[in-house]
């Protein structure tokens, strides 16, 4: 069976991948290449219904944010690292430059409120 | 008050922190908005809109008043100020306050949070995580055709 959601997640980093320089009218960099593979492995080894409550977004310096659907969560990625913050059921999770793992990111996909 | 959205900021619903950024390169000192109840709203949207569709947040100027960061230990406001110009009458900014200094964009700020050994750009994520949540209801979609 087709997996929709990360169908979908690929084709919507796909889309990132092919902005330009300026692609916000102002100064915003280009997605960078190992952004954009470390981003196709998380999808790639992520539970399929859990990737499909998050979405992608591009940042201005050439990284990329996960955002969740509800709102309550951010992840940055960048080329060898990443960021996030979280509302969990503990409350809110923060930490900054965690060494890229997609086991890491997958807890964090994972561990987000409802 | 309606915050133009650029398309890479919306997707699936869901509104992109990134709406929200002060930009460092101008020294952003607010976030740009336009009002709705003026006259001039749908000629100024045309004009502030490069898509063929666009998209904007609908936020009442009460909701941003009342907006508050409970994430963050700071104390932060936010209000708005009508900046009408000739080009764009229903021109307003969101200036954001923390801890009684505004934010500008670039510029570094005064926070408990950072204080404490959290990230300027965690503590700009949370301050425009809760503008992008007050907004996610009140998407409303348009055709520069419609206009």
């Amino acid at each position: 069976m087709a997996s929709l959601n990360k169908s979908k997640m690929n084709a919507r980093l796909e889309e990132l991948a092919a902005l330009p320089k300026g692609w916000d009218d102002e100064d915003a960099l280009p997605i960078e290449q190992k952004v954009i593979s470390n981003t196709r492995r998380l999808i790639e080894s992520s539970d399929e219904t859990v990737i499909g409550k998050w979405v992608l977004f591009p940042d201005v310096n050439g990284t990329i944010m996960l955002t969740s659907k509800n709102q309550k969560g951010n992840i940055s990625i960048g080329c060898d690292s990443f960021s996030y913050a979280i509302e969990t059921k503990k409350g809110l999770e923060r930490k900054d430059s965690m060494k890229f793992s997609t086991r890491s990111l997958n807890r964090i996909l994972k561990s987000i409120v409802e | 008050m309606a915050r133009i959205l650029k398309s890479v900021w919306l997707c699936d619903g869901v509104v992109s922190p990134a709406a929200f950024h002060l930009r460092p390169s101008i020294k952003e000192s607010y976030v740009s908005v336009l009002r709705e109840d003026m006259d001039s709203f749908q000629t100024d949207l045309k004009k502030v809109t490069h898509d063929k569709n666009g998209s904007y947040l609908s936020m009442s100027v009460s909701d941003i008043h009342n907006l508050t960061v409970p994430t963050l230990e700071d104390r932060v406001l936010f209000h708005v100020l009508e900046q009408p110009s000739n080009s764009l009458p229903s021109h307003a900014g969101i200036y954001i306050k923390i801890n009684d200094q505004y934010l500008i964009g670039g510029e570094p700020f005064e926070s408990l949070a950072i204080k404490k050994g959290i990230p300027e750009a965690s503590v700009l994520l949370e301050i425009k995580r809760a503008l992008a949540d007050l907004g996610k209801k009140n998407i409303t979609q348009f055709s520069i055709d419609s206009l």
